[in-house]
């Protein structure tokens, strides 16, 4: 052929030789297991194929004996196709395209199989598909070639009628093999996005599309005919023409047509298609295509098509297919057929629901709600379950729309009929596996069945707003008549509906008559109390955490309080309940406080049973002790609670003082552990005990003491006292982990927000605990943040904690000062934690900063003055590389530039480091910086713009002038912009004034100019 | 229906058909029953053969009103121990910042899938809270403790 490009016949040979050498190796069975020869030998193919023989090569072994050789032969003209098409003259692509329609007549005529044929069938669209490509009616072209047993050129094919000359003229085979390539065509149009479409105008698709349809309509209605005459259908073929079908009614819809193929054109094919559900080798292959056509609502289906489609479902193949999935048989033709009575039933959903049906709609419901009673566990041994609930979930989606806006409810009677009985149908299958059954279960049964569980739990509240309060009451009369009977496993289920249900009712008391129908009877107080009924560990957790999800109904029905929250305390005691059981006490226990004042005694000897129990861990005490110490705030008086306060943290100082022996018997983890349990039980007593509401700090109130006498730092000082104990004991000289100090710190700081009682300490015991943490320990962010909530605790009399605040700024600065001193020991929490203490502290701290400008007192005298290294100490962290001081800095700048400048010590400080602040910011955002480090510096950039205008344009100025000098990457910084880019940087940038968007996009933009293009994400 | 509800509407298809192993993700409903296709729960299992096995991770995801323009919010509820989530729960994730790597193409699937590689990998370059944050970069050992309790508080089963 003339596609030849010139070159020595034997190198042609010898390519051809290393090209069959190659191929026989990559299929070797030697070879499967070494991955990397065979990628050698791939890359070497590949070269091959993009060769300048490469046409010769390829037309070479389609001619050979062996498939694998052929199939390379067919894909290496597609790989040359798709990269040389373009340096052929237009006689060559005639004579290519000749010469490959030649091939494949040959070798469909040969008998080749049919993975030769479609990867040659993929070279033959390549070539259809290329711009200007000498090919316009394809299929019928090939059509016409493969009757004509060789190539015909395609002005030959024009007199020709294909439905009448050509097609009866093909064998069974044939029809196959044309109809890989139609599919393969009707893909490669379909994969051009809707961009491609718009640019290919050159390219005419549209009689194709005819084509194809005349093909697919001749194959399915001889199919037909076959079946009827009863000889036996070749299953090959039909399936083509279905995927066919399907793939070129997606070709239709996604071109623009002169003449549109219309769906009556289409009416004939498309029952051909319904028909072929009836066929057993196609029948699963015709379902599938008729479901996806229902689901496309393409108006495909005309109405006789529906009918037909109906009588398809509930015929005896449907009845036998029903049977099946009843029996259990899962298999792909079951499932394509429930795959089609739900996508038929969705198209019909509103007059199914509507009634009164005829019969065959009658039965199709009938159907629908037997598919919901196939054997076995949901989603683990039925799998038809999930998707009928699915189908029943999306019913009552939409019903829920009309319902709502209609006004003659009374038409809904049918549909809310059938929304209840799916309601039970649904309980049914939300019963839990019984032990015996659970024992065979793998996790990923168990996960199944509970998304199965999620999935009912969703249907239940899509159906509450049509069945309302009557659904609840179902699910009542169920709880309550298993409960009577002990029938645990629907006491469950019951009870797992009233909880997914607790979401639509909690709040609105709706369902109020029918929670104290079941919480008021004798048999729930029996079971409470373990009166004679032992209730097992499943039901008893779903129990624990139906009750804990409705609060709102515990909360106004007091007198069930003191059995429920008895029930709660057993179950603390079994494993999985302990936790929500815990959750469910500490909320009861504090949103009800008052009303459980009496009930205290009896809660605390229920704890003291409890804390010995292996269930009673760090997680449960604390909640439980919440509670608890929210019942002791209700107590009368200051004395009553100290003495309960007094017995409760007792044991907790026992249990420090054993903490501390394990510890010194080399028993750390035992003693962490431990010790982590007595600070966060002691932490949660102070958070239980805190009053309910908003505290009063009056700000008006006289004062002149921080730390005014009260009950509990006087005569009632004991329980402050073990407290205390409990801190040191466990933080002093002691392992100390970062949950410890984490714990340490919420008990300091539950005391915060009252103004007495035992947790409300000295302020020198916090300065002290903050003092007393070893540097660059786990847990400094924690231990400052208690400072700053410590200041901010006081932040209505600072100037009545002067001393300690002081302290504190020392003891950051000390830290900052040391690491300064020692690089090696620079840590970024240490830094970072410290200039966030000092950024909260400013609103209301701020002159106690500002005036520290001499040196710290008592501290070494080498050692800069207090308010120059705190503020140089941020200048540096603003330099990175570590993100969070970074932060930290930026947000300590802007809060300072937002301070009021009336004040000369804080204009005079701003004044000092302005050049060097600006200096530092324009080195960052002149590229040195990480992306998201630029938002946190543009912040500082726009305060310093907005509240010093006239300085700002000096020293950015002075600061933009000193860039680039140094850059040792000249492909990268800052020298890659001009001098007069930063003059326009500048000026762009006191001109946006300090706007958000306008100084971000400014300052990306000059980071981007700065670091590359490459790192713009857009460009 | 608007593109944003529309789309929304072939997420939730789209994710019924298909959706992987051990994951949820549903839109919310309103006390009056009514889908609120704007507000999705979903959960997060932790990776197998990771310190965060075992865990299912609640995520609330809150699409705008320009999704897929803009992309949805994700916020671990409770607040996850993570170096890449912020104190309020919201995941920092460069998929989900439209100036960065956001995609109008990117489904719901893909951002899960994402979110629960970001858990056993999370990435120190865009720190989102200091607590995790700074016991991921000095104190391993207590990061892992740390984790292996948050998968404690979040069993999957």
């Amino acid at each position: 052929m003339s596609v030849d490009i010139s070159g020595p016949a034997t190198d042609v040979q010898l390519l051809i030789t290393e090209a069959k050498t190659l191929v026989s190796q990559l299929y070797d069975p030697a070879n499967t297991g070494n991955p990397a020869k065979i990628k050698v030998i791939q890359e070497l193919l590949q070269t091959l194929q993009k060769g300048p023989q490469a046409w010769l090569v390829a037309n070479h072994l389609l001619g050979d004996e062996s498939t694998d050789l052929r199939f390379f032969g067919a894909l290496t003209f597609t790989v040359k196709i798709n990269n040389d098409w373009q340096n052929l003259s237009p006689e060559e692509g005639k004579e290519l395209l000749a010469q490959l329609i030649h091939h494949y007549v040959f070798l469909v005529d040969g008998g080749e199989r049919p993975m030769v044929i479609r990867k040659l069938a993929s070279s033959l669209a390549t070539i259809f598909l290329k711009p200007n490509a000498p090919w316009t009616r394809a299929l019928c072209n090939l059509a016409a070639s493969l009757a004509d047993g060789k190539h015909l050129a395609e002005e030959r094919c024009l007199p020709l009628d294909l439905r009448l000359d050509v097609l009866p003229a093909l064998s069974e085979r044939q029809l196959t093999c044309l109809l890989y390539f139609a599919n393969i065509l009707a893909e490669e149009i379909n994969r051009w996005t809707s961009e491609q479409r718009r640019t290919r105008e050159d390219h005419d698709i549209e009689p194709n599309v005819r084509d194809a349809f005349e093909i697919i309509d001749f194959v399915l209605s001889h199919i037909s005919q076959r079946h009827e005459s009863g000889i036996p259908v070749p299953e090959a073929l039909g399936t083509e023409a279905i995927t066919a079908y399907q793939a070129w009614l997606l070709v239709r819809g996604s071109i623009q047509m002169r003449a549109p193929v219309t769906t009556v054109a289409l009416s004939f094919t498309t029952s051909h298609l319904i028909l072929a559900m009836k066929i057993p080798s196609l029948s699963k292959a015709a379902t599938q295509a008729v479901v996806d056509l229902i689901d496309w609502r393409d108006s495909i289906f005309k109405k006789g098509h529906l009918n037909s489609i109906m009588e398809y479902i509930v015929s005896d193949f449907g009845t036998s297919h029903v049977a099946g999935l009843m029996e259990s048989d899962f298999d792909d033709e079951n499932m394509s057929f429930l795959d089609l009575l739900l996508a038929y039933a969705t198209t019909k959903q509103r007059v199914l629901l509507a009634g009164p049906l005829d019969s065959p709609h009658a039965r199709l419901l009938t159907l629908i709600h037997t598919l919901f009673r196939v054997p076995g566990y949901a989603a683990v041994d039925d799998t038809v379950s999930p998707l009928v609930l699915e189908w029943w979930t999306g019913v009552a989606d939409d019903l829920q729309e009309i319902y709502l806006e209609s006004e003659d409810q009374g038409a809904f009677r049918p549909a809310k009929q059938n929304l209840a009985q799916t309601a039970m149908d649904c309980f049914e299958k939300l019963k839990c596996p019984t032990a015996e059954d659970l024992a065979d279960w793998g996790d990923d049964d168990r996960s199944e069945f509970a998304a199965f569980r999620r999935d009912a739990c969703d249907f239940l509240l899509a159906i509450y707003p049509i069945l309302g309060v009557e659904l609840v009451q179902v699910f009542q009369e169920q709880a309550k008549l298993s409960l009577a009977q002990m029938e645990w496993r629907t006491f469950e289920a019951a009870i797992f509906c009233l909880a997914q249900l607790s979401e639509a009712v909690d709040e609105n008391q709706h369902a109020d008559e029918c929670l104290n129908s079941i919480f008021f009877s004798p048999e729930f107080e029996r079971l409470c109390e373990e009166n004679g009924v032992v209730i097992p560990d499943k039901p008893r957790q779903t129990l624990v955490d139906m009750l804990g999800k409705y609060q709102s109904y515990f909360e106004r029905t007091h007198a069930l309080l003191p059995r429920v929250l008895t029930f709660l305390f057993f179950s603390l005691e079994k494993g999985p309940c302990a936790s929500a059981a815990s959750k469910s006490i500490a909320h009861l226990c504090n949103s009800c406080r008052n009303a459980l004042t009496a009930e205290l005694p009896v809660f605390i000897s229920q704890f003291e049973h409890f804390r010995y129990k292996p269930t009673a861990t760090v997680h449960t005490m604390e909640r439980v002790l919440e509670g608890i110490a929210a019942i002791i705030q209700t107590l009368p008086t200051d004395e009553e609670k100290g003495q309960v306060l007094e017995g409760l943290i007792n044991f907790f100082v026992a249990q420090a003082e054993h903490a501390r022996t394990e510890a010194s018997n080399g028993l750390v983890e035992a003693a962490q552990a431990r010790g982590h349990l007595v600070l966060r039980c002691v932490a949660s007593i102070g958070k239980g005990l805190r009053t309910e509401g908003e505290v009063n700090l009056d700000p008006n109130e006289e004062e002149n003491d921080p730390y005014p006498p009260t009950f509990w730092n006087t005569h009632g000082c004991l329980s402050q006292q073990m407290i205390i104990k409990c801190i040191h004991l466990l933080m002093g000289n002691f392992p100390v982990d970062v949950a410890m100090t984490e714990a340490a710190c919420d008990i300091l700081k539950a005391g915060f927000t009252e103004t007495s009682g035992p947790f409300v300490f000295q302020p020198a015991i916090t300065v002290e605990f903050v003092k007393s943490r070893p540097l660059g320990s786990a847990g400094t962010d924690m231990v400052m943040a208690t400072a700053s909530a410590f200041l901010a605790s006081h932040s209505t009399h600072p100037h009545l904690i002067r001393a300690e605040t002081t302290r504190l700024i020392v003891h950051v600065y000390n830290t900052f000062c040391w690491m300064i001193e020692k690089p090696e020991c620079y840590d970024p929490e240490v830094a970072n934690s410290g200039i966030d203490f000092l950024t909260r502290l400013l609103p209301k701290y701020h002159p106690v900063l500002f005036s520290l400008t001499g040196v710290a007192p008592g501290l070494d005298t080498d050692r800069p003055p207090v308010l120059n290294a705190v503020l140089n100490f941020t200048l540096q962290s603003l330099q990175g590389p570590e993100p969070l001081p970074l932060r930290s800095a930026s947000q300590f700048w802007v809060s300072v530039l937002n301070l009021p400048m009336g004040s000369p010590e804080i204009q005079e400080a701003v004044m000092h480091c302005l050049p060097a602040l600006c200096d530092t910011l324009v080195s960052q955002i002149a590229g040195q910086c990480a992306r998201s480090d630029l938002e946190h510096l543009t912040e500082v950039l726009r305060k310093v713009i907005f509240k010093q205008q006239g300085a700002a344009r000096v020293h950015l100025s002075a600061a933009l002038a000193n860039l680039g000098g140094d850059n040792s990457n000249p492909e990268q910084g800052a020298s890659s912009t001009t001098a007069e880019e930063r003059q326009r940087f500048v000026a762009s940038l006191l001109a946006a004034r300090g706007a958000r968007a306008q100084t971000s996009q400014l300052t990306r933009a000059f980071w981007i100019k700065c670091r590359g293009v490459n790192f713009d994400y857009v460009g | 229906m608007s593109l944003c509800q529309n789309r929304l509407t072939e997420e939730r298809k789209q994710w019924r058909r298909d959706h992987p192993f051990g994951f949820y993700a549903k839109p919310y409903r309103t006390p009056q029953g009514a889908l609120d296709l704007k507000r999705w729960e979903c959960g997060i299992p932790g990776k197998s053969q990771t310190l965060w096995e075992g865990g299912l991770f609640k995520l609330d995801v809150t699409f705008p009103d320009e999704y897929p323009t803009k992309p949805p919010k994700c916020k671990f509820v409770p607040p996850l121990f993570h170096p890449n989530v912020y104190p309020s729960g919201t995941v920092c994730l460069s998929i989900l910042n439209e100036e960065e790597a956001w995609k109008p193409a990117i489904t719901i699937k893909q951002i899960l899938l994402g979110i629960q590689d970001l858990l056993d990998d999370p990435n120190p370059e865009s720190p989102a809270q200091a607590e995790a944050y700074n016991l991921f970069k000095k104190d391993r050992p207590a990061y892992e403790k740390r984790v292996k309790q948050v998968v404690r508080e979040n069993p999957a089963l």
